[in-house]
């Protein structure tokens, strides 16, 4: 740790992910170190690095999630797990469709179910191709 | 038969609202028969208040709603007056929220409204899995100290989207056999799975906590869920109810 608390090890792999294209993805729930306050530190050091929230801030956090991810263009939110599909399409609303990620969290989580959950935040047809799939496939083809 | 064992009604200091009409409407939207209804935390911060409501949304649909009555065990005799006056006008359960009432269950003022809600024979919700005053092995000790009364513990007795409340949870299952869990919220599915086959579906209930979640998804976890069989899922999702309820 630095006197800013930053742990270089940590920043060192996320600043290094973007020369293969590659996003970084936090488990953040709602336990220290894994906030949506504490991982948007690591955008704000690595601006060019594509973040993504995973869970989206879990039971407690999901509006503080949505909230940093307005303040940093490089962070995503990723669906699985956390149970409020109105969060989904709030989400979609303030940050673009691009920006929000279907996760299942699979096998813990049912595919079922977590897709489900997308559905019925009733995002437009397009949303949800994006959510569902197409912005996880460009994440993923960008990456080398 | 399908049995929602947690729902509210009301206005929320912390922003959810729903009236009685809207409740029944989602239950009629969903299939669901009769729900349990406890008044959400008023923006008066009178309970006695929201209580009545309850009552009265339980008048208004006899066959549809099974009211529980809210107190705040900092209230010491009040409390328990309050909890005695509530059943007296019908309702039918003892509904504790210690994160929105702000005390610790395991901790002794919550004694003397277990033991009215013993000596009336109701059993008792508690909002659980919340950090410091209700995680899995706070509510199992009060479980352990009234084992004559059942308790119900919302959330799986578990909010952590890392899943780290889950041990905690089942080791409070297996040490006390009055105390149950519901569905809403829970993370995750094989959680509820993992309970019912190790410990039987008869200590799982199916809640949808509206209109804090939402129905339409958490119903689903039940009726989707691949590893409970369809004996499991009906217990599941009205007969464990029917038991507690008595009804």
């Amino acid at each position: 740790m630095d006197e800013a608390g930053i742990d270089k090890g940590v920043v060192m792999t996320i600043v290094d992910a973007p020369t293969h294209s590659a996003p970084t993805l936090f488990h953040c729930g709602d336990e220290p170190l894994t906030t949506p306050l504490a991982i948007a530190r690591a955008a704000e050091a690595c601006p060019e690095a594509t973040i993504i929230l995973g869970h989206m801030g879990g039971y407690f956090h999901v509006d503080e999630a949505i909230a940093v991810a307005e303040r940093h263009g490089n962070l995503l939110l990723e669906t699985s797990a956390m149970p409020y599909p109105a969060k989904i399409r709030e989400a979609v609303e303030r940050l673009g469709p691009e920006r929000v990620l279907y996760a299942s969290d699979g096998p813990a989580c049912s595919p079922l179910l977590e897709v489900e959950k997308v559905r019925l935040a009733a995002l437009d047809p397009h949303a949800e191709r994006l959510v569902l799939g197409t912005n996880a496939q460009r994440l993923l083809e960008a990456v080398r | 038969m399908i049995t929602d064992s947690l729902t509210f009604v009301g206005e929320s200091l912390f922003g959810p609202r729903a009236s009685a009409t809207e409740l029944i409407a989602c239950m009629d939207e969903l299939g669901i028969d009769r729900a349990v209804v406890c008044p959400l935390k008023p923006v008066g911060y009178r309970l006695e208040a929201a209580n009545d409501a309850v009552a009265d949304a339980v008048q208004a649909h006899p066959e549809r709603l099974a009211g529980f009555a809210r107190v705040d065990p900092w209230l010491g005799a009040a409390a328990v007056a309050e909890l005695e006056r509530a059943s007296e006008a019908g309702l039918r359960g003892l509904f504790l929220h210690p994160w929105e009432e702000t005390f610790c269950v395991s901790a002794p003022i919550v004694d003397p409204v277990v033991e009215a809600a013993q000596h009336l024979g109701l059993p008792v919700i508690v909002a659980s899995g919340y950090p410091w005053l209700s995680e899995g092995l706070q509510v199992g000790e009060l479980a352990r100290r009234f084992p004559e009364v059942t308790f119900v513990a919302t959330n799986g007795a578990q909010i952590n989207i890392s899943g780290l409340g889950q041990q905690d949870a089942e080791l409070a299952l297996a040490a006390n056999a009055n105390l149950l869990i519901q569905t809403a919220g829970v993370y995750r599915e094989d959680f509820i799975e993992g309970v019912a086959a190790r410990l039987g579906p008869e200590r799982v209930l199916f809640a949808s906590a509206f209109p804090y979640l939402d129905p339409r998804l958490e119903i689903r976890r039940v009726q989707w869920a691949p590893h409970l069989d369809a004996a499991a899922k009906e217990q599941i999702l009205g007969g464990n109810a029917a038991r507690v309820l008595r009804r």
